[in-house]
């Protein structure tokens, strides 16, 4: 099967990419544009340690192929967070709460719980473990992790009180 | 070049090394001498002197950078290690966190103190240099008044500074003195010493990097530069498997492979740009010519008994079957455990740049000096040839540190001229079965007085590995013996997987106190305070957690408890509330209360954190996992199938440190002891909850329902 060159956005930025047509995102990612946040866990989307944005919703990049990927795209990865050298709420919170152990399935649950909270700003504890349920961390770190996301889920209730 | 030369090339103005204490340390040649004996001995004699006995060696030196580098051969595998030494460094010295770098798991550049293993590091490796800290402080302090021209009691120290107390300004920073060989530091801390240390609640130093996907993993390492590399791994047990040459013409047409080859019993080998091409490339090979050696597993536990032969002798006090004879209640049972995977999220890793007669690798490893030898050994390069730089590691568990990822990448980079990445698939994870955990089976007979009084006790434990539990209650007669079960016929290698044989022996041990305590209509808890040597604190604190005394179970609920003592040092109790629905066997853990002594407890958060951790990674064991297989191969290799704990099982948790024993001055470390706690602690709640005994382990629903059925005919 011949490699197929496309344009993608990725993390704000154009990118000429030439790749198999089969390959997961996931590895596009990492070989051929270097940005190695995202990691390998299960290759099957059963571990979400992949887990990236696709137009600001959360996918397992082991599951996409670089062939269903369109130039439309808005690909952002865990590099892609940092805004003008502030990281993100969800970031911060995570480093707030330490919310991490051996830190290999932290960019999976930050992109998770970004998702979470740009479709539903202060969801519930249930919503939380919901949304989160199919991501793994093996440190068991959930506790620190939902207390992380908790925390912008009160920021973010404080801000549309005072919007009110 | 030797390590000393090359540390004062890079210009250090102090050195010291710190040996920590250790029951064994009596056999180290160099123990007991003084600094100025050691003053001659070379580095990496000192290191190999010190680690075939377990002590450990690190170093301090403060560079004319003025910064304090800090070295270790341990890895950083999520436990806190490099925060700690941060933390106390900044501490002993005055000085801001930035100004110390930790260097960790390179064998160019640590001394090899052992295996990051065990739940041990933070208390042989920081308390290590924490010793070592205080005692260059009063070198400094020392030293800085003679340079100042002033007496010792004029000085005071601050900041990493020494200064004159009054009338005149004078004052040198620590960074200015130039140490002129090494202060050796035996770090038996005084007292007075220890009580100087307070947890600053740092937080971890490696956050920043850790949630912006800056932090390097091995697979990081070369992304895109190197090609991935990988051995044929048959879906049956490799143990025995016979290789032969098998044609690679179709694992050559795969787009992206590079070459292919065979290597021996190593078998076949593939290189291809892509880590996909490489999987496409590996499943292609024809496997009809290799035969995979049929395993006589051992499925009952007479076959156990009868493969198993006597180990070790791990307690023999009294005589145990003249007084279970006389004994008016006895009680004996049988316990059983299961095959579990240790299921790091990372798997194993390794980056290998081979020429030819030099090996640098980039592994993912527990013990980068253990990865030097079995790279030195498969390449045939000469050990001091091989460097291994230690990355951080995405969970290790005990089960990153004789992997063979390195070993693999550097043969495969030796045979291809290569630089090649070696990265295990998570099937393969599974598949190489050699981090799964074995079966155990454990014997128990105790005799039990009028009063409650514990009198003998007999314990058969049937296992592969570990050394067998030392009694923790007051028992007059007590014999516990480890017998091993023949590898040959169990078909799947045992492995230390975090809580190591801890797991299975005390969930025997501690379901088998509760079934005695209720035996002879006894409270479990009054049954444990009674005949328990160290635990009473313990027991009284998680009881009043949960709420014992008052608890009124609704309907189908229970508490359960246990208690441990972890490598004679760690001590723990945990109660668990659970609810069974009889219908499905569906057991719900409500709530966990645990307390734990583990002496100082020198980084909060982190201790925390584990501590959980390894209360869940229980909790799943326990409840969740289980490894399947048939005769010759695996039948458990994904997490499709293979269900570890979730958001969703976390149950409402507490746990609270506190000090009971001991003198209480040193850390003892806990990230595995709270794990073995689990099983039993659902058990004796589930009996509590419904009246059913649990004799084996996992606590599957299917295995629940069939107990209560049981008890109901």
């Amino acid at each position: 099967m011949a490699k197929t060159n496309k344009s993608i956005i990725v993390n704000g930025e154009h990118h000429e990419v030439s790749a198999e047509s089969s390959e997961p995102l996931l590895w596009v990612l990492r070989d051929r544009l270097g940005l190695t946040g995202t990691k390998y866990g299960c290759g099957e989307g059963a571990c979400g340690t992949c887990t990236v944005l696709i137009d600001g919703k959360a996918e397992r990049s082991c599951l996409v192929a670089f062939e269903d990927l369109e130039a439309r795209h808005a690909i952002v990865t865990i590099e892609g967070l940092v805004q003008d050298g502030e990281l993100s709420p969800v970031q911060h919170a995570f480093v707030e709460h330490n919310a991490f152990a051996c830190g290999y399935c932290t960019s999976g649950m930050i992109m998770q719980a970004t998702d979470l909270l740009t479709i539903n700003k202060t969801p519930s504890r249930s919503e939380i473990i919901e949304a989160m349920n199919d991501n793994l961390c093996r440190c068991a770190t959930y506790p620190s992790i939902i207390t992380a996301i908790e925390s912008v889920v009160k920021e973010n209730g404080s801000k549309s009180e005072d919007q009110s | 070049m030797k390590r000393r030369d090359f540390l004062r090339l890079i210009g250090s103005s102090t050195m010291a090394f710190a040996v920590t204490s250790c029951s064994d340390r009596k056999a180290n040649p160099l123990f007991g001498k003084t600094g100025q004996e050691l003053e001659f001995v070379d580095f990496e004699i000192l290191c190999r002197s010190i680690n075939p006995i377990r002590n450990f060696s690190e170093l301090v030196l403060f560079k004319d950078t003025k910064r304090v580098e800090v070295y270790t051969g341990r890895s950083e595998l999520g436990q806190g290690l490099t925060t700690v030494l941060v933390s106390i460094v900044s501490q002993a010295f005055e000085i801001e966190p930035n100004q110390v770098d930790v260097f960790l798991a390179d064998t160019n550049l640590c001394p090899d103190d052992g295996p990051t293993s065990g739940s041990s590091t933070t208390r042989d490796i920081a308390w290590g240099i924490w010793g070592a800290c205080l005692e260059i402080k009063d070198d400094i302090i020392a030293e800085g008044a003679k340079l100042l021209g002033v007496d010792l009691t004029e000085v005071r120290f601050s900041q990493g500074t020494v200064f004159v107390e009054k009338g005149t300004k004078s004052r040198i920073s620590m960074f200015e003195m130039s140490r002129d060989g090494i202060t050796f530091t035996n770090p038996n801390t005084t007292p007075q010493r220890v009580q100087m240390y307070r947890d600053a609640g740092l937080k971890s130093v490696r956050a920043l990097d850790v949630v912006t996907g800056k932090l390097k993993y091995a697979g990081d390492i070369m992304a895109g530069t190197c090609r991935y590399g990988g051995f044929f791994t048959p879906p049956e047990f490799r143990t025995g498997y016979k290789f032969q040459p098998v044609d690679l013409r179709a694992t050559l047409a795969v787009p992206g492979v590079i070459t292919a080859g065979n290597m021996g019993q190593r078998g076949p080998y593939v290189v291809a740009e892509t880590f996909p091409a490489l999987q496409e490339g590996l499943a292609m090979i024809d496997r009809k010519s290799m035969v995979p050696k049929k395993n006589e597993l051992v499925k009952n536990l007479s076959q156990v008994r009868e493969h198993a032969i006597l180990r070790k002798t791990v307690e023999d006090t009294g005589n145990v079957e003249q007084h279970l004879k006389s004994c008016r209640h006895t009680l004996s049972e049988t316990y059983t455990t299961h095959h579990y995977n240790v299921a790091f999220l990372e798997p194993q890793t390794s980056v290998a740049i081979v020429s030819d007669d030099e090996a640098h690798v980039w592994d993912s490893t527990q013990h980068a000096h253990r990865q030097q030898q079995v790279v030195a050994r498969y390449t045939r390069i000469p050990v001091e040839r091989v460097h291994i730089t230690g990355t951080n590691v995405g969970g290790g568990f005990g089960g990153k540190i004789g992997h063979k990822s390195g070993a693999e990448a550097a043969v495969i980079a030796q045979a291809t001229g290569l630089p090649i990445k070696r990265m295990y698939s998570r099937a393969e994870v599974f598949q190489r079965l050699s981090r799964a955990k074995e079966e155990v089976a454990v014997d128990l007979i105790s005799g039990v007085d009028d009063s409650g009084k514990i009198i003998a006790r007999s314990a058969n434990i049937y296992q592969d590995e570990g050394n067998g539990l030392t009694e923790i209650y007051d028992i007059p007669n007590s014999r516990i013996r480890l017998f091993q079960v023949s590898q040959k016929n169990m078909g799947i290698r045992h492995a230390t997987i975090r809580g190591t044989s801890f797991t299975q022996d005390v969930f025997a041990m501690e379901s088998h106190m509760s079934s005695l305590a209720h035996s002879i209509s006894m409270d479990p808890l009054e049954f444990r305070l009674k005949n328990a040597l160290w635990h009473q604190d313990l027991l009284h604190t998680a009881a009043e957690m949960i709420g014992y005394g008052a608890y009124q179970p609704p309907e189908d609920h229970g508490l359960g408890m246990a208690i441990i003592n972890h490598g004679g040092q760690q001590l723990g109790a945990l109660f668990v509330e659970v609810g069974v629905d009889r219908k499905t066997g569906r057991i719900t853990i409500q709530r966990m209360r645990a307390a734990f002594d583990v002496g100082i407890v020198m980084c909060e958060t982190t201790a925390t954190i584990g501590v959980i951790g390894a209360l869940i990674w229980g909790l799943s064991i326990t409840m969740k996992e289980e490894l399947k297989f048939d005769e010759s191969r695996i039948l458990t290799n994904s997490f499709a199938g293979y269900d570890i704990a979730r958001f969703s099982d976390i149950p409402d948790m507490q746990v609270k440190f506190i000090k009971t024993f001991g003198d209480g001055l040193s850390p003892r470390g806990c990230g595995e002891m709270p794990l073995p706690l689990i099983a039993p602690a659902v058990a004796n709640a589930v009996y509590n909850a419904v009246g059913v005994r649990l004799f084996s382990t996992p606590f599957t629903a299917e295995r629940v329902l069939a107990a209560i059925r049981t008890q109901a005919t």
